[in-house]
């Protein structure tokens, strides 16, 4: 199975090969890494196919089966939440149908406008922060947030141009939370990060020098 | 030349925007994500054509394969893969899975089906032109034989099996196993030279 990447990419496993590849992949880390390199070597090849729109009705048939809930679940590799969806597809479509109709009008969802990517040493990202227009709150998803020593915790901080630092507050570990800007948000803002005591958090200066600072980009 | 820088440019700023949107999603943003359907979803479409030649087909898969997309923008790594591989790779696996579905229950109920279709038909390479990785792959591609550079573009952009590749090319079924076998090795060992 483990030099079938290429061809499981390519598409040429018949049925019983393919989920038989895929149960593998769910879990093993090096054939996903694997995958992921056949789908880079092969997709220059999809430049031959021509764009096609779409009818114009596909959209809103999708639009009305997004659900924050299913966006929210957590940490799950990408391999596992595909099979988790794919056998749960059935209840889940189920569910959309009925939650959808009730939710309607209901959820207040967030229009971003900027975001920045939190980046670790490897340039994997583990949050990310969003800003929506009108609102006074940064939000921030933990994508993959980095193993924390105990008790230790990610202090985020927002820097202006003329240097005043502020302090935000501390990351999540899972989830999205919502956070308040605690100055007035400019295009040169700043957004450091530094790795603090849990029981001993400063509220004017980090304690430590920063591991991650970045701005944010528009949309 | 710089023809070629620009354009390099210009995919890199799309590959950027690409990849805030779905950050953006992953605070669920429904407008990046519909901003992310308008610039992906005319290519993704026709990705998902070739492989299911039926529009209605094409329509359900390519509707499951956005809804994945939002629930797993989350697990989209930019470090690892470009926005327009990660998704495009959603996309054909779902079509790969309900083309192999449906072929099963077409294959049982009215098999003379099949046979109809143009699926065995060559496609031509020549566009691969335009990006420096399209460049890189088309001249590799060009190494191999003839025979070989097809049935991995079938297999590939149109989503035929090893039987399938045979049968559409009158090629016996060990002859097509080891042309693909074969011809990956070698695209991955010129690929990383």
């Amino acid at each position: 199975m483990r030099d079938k990447a290429g061809e499981y990419v390519l598409g040429t496993l018949s049925g019983d090969e393919r989920s038989q590849f895929e149960q593998l992949l769910a879990t093993d880390l090096g054939l996903q890494a694997e995958v992921s390199a056949w789908e880079d070597r092969l997709s220059p090849m999809l430049d031959l196919v021509e764009p096609v729109a779409p009818p114009a009705g596909l959209w809103s048939q999708i639009e009305n089966r997004l659900e924050p809930a299913a966006a929210e679940q957590q940490s799950t590799g990408f391999w596992e939440s595909l099979i988790f969806w794919r056998n749960l597809g059935m209840v889940a479509a189920t569910l959309v149908l009925v939650l959808g109709l009730t939710m309607v009008g209901v959820r207040n969802d967030p229009a971003i406008d900027q975001v920045l990517m939190v980046t670790g040493e490897q340039s994997q990202v583990q949050w990310v922060v969003g800003t929506s227009g009108r609102s006074d709150q940064l939000q921030v998803k933990a994508i993959a947030p980095p193993e924390m020593p105990a008790g230790m915790v990610c202090q985020l901080w927002m820097e202006n141009p003329d240097g005043t630092l502020k302090l935000v507050g501390v990351l999540p570990h899972s989830g999205i939370q919502s956070m308040q800007i605690p100055a007035q948000l400019s295009s040169g803002s700043r957004f450091k990060i530094s790795i603090e005591h849990e029981d001993r958090l400063p509220t004017k200066r980090p304690t430590k020098d920063f591991v991650f600072e970045g701005g944010l980009t528009k949309i | 030349m710089s023809g070629d820088n620009n354009s390099k440019e210009l995919i890199a700023k799309r590959n950027e925007q690409l990849q805030s949107l779905l950050a953006a999603c992953t605070l669920n943003d429904k407008r990046a994500f519909a901003q992310l359907y308008e610039m992906t979803s005319g290519k993704l479409y026709g990705v998902v054509l070739r492989i299911l030649d039926r529009e209605e087909w094409a329509q359900d898969c390519l509707q499951e394969a956005y809804v994945k997309i939002w629930n797993n923008a989350s697990s989209y790594r930019p470090h690892l893969a470009a926005p327009m591989t990660w998704m495009s790779s959603i996309v054909r696996n779902q079509a790969l899975d309900l083309l192999r579905r449906r072929r099963r229950e077409v294959l049982q109920s009215e098999p003379e089906k099949l046979l109809e279709d143009d699926a065995g038909d060559a496609i031509p390479l020549d566009n691969l032109q335009q990006t420096e990785e399209g460049k890189r792959l088309s001249n590799c591609l060009d190494q191999l034989k003839s025979q070989q550079r097809q049935v991995i573009a079938l297999a590939y952009l149109k989503g035929l099996t090893h039987d399938e590749l045979a049968s559409q090319t009158g090629t016996p079924l060990g002859t097509i196993k080891t042309w693909i076998r074969r011809g990956l090795e070698q695209l991955k060992g010129c690929l990383e030279t």
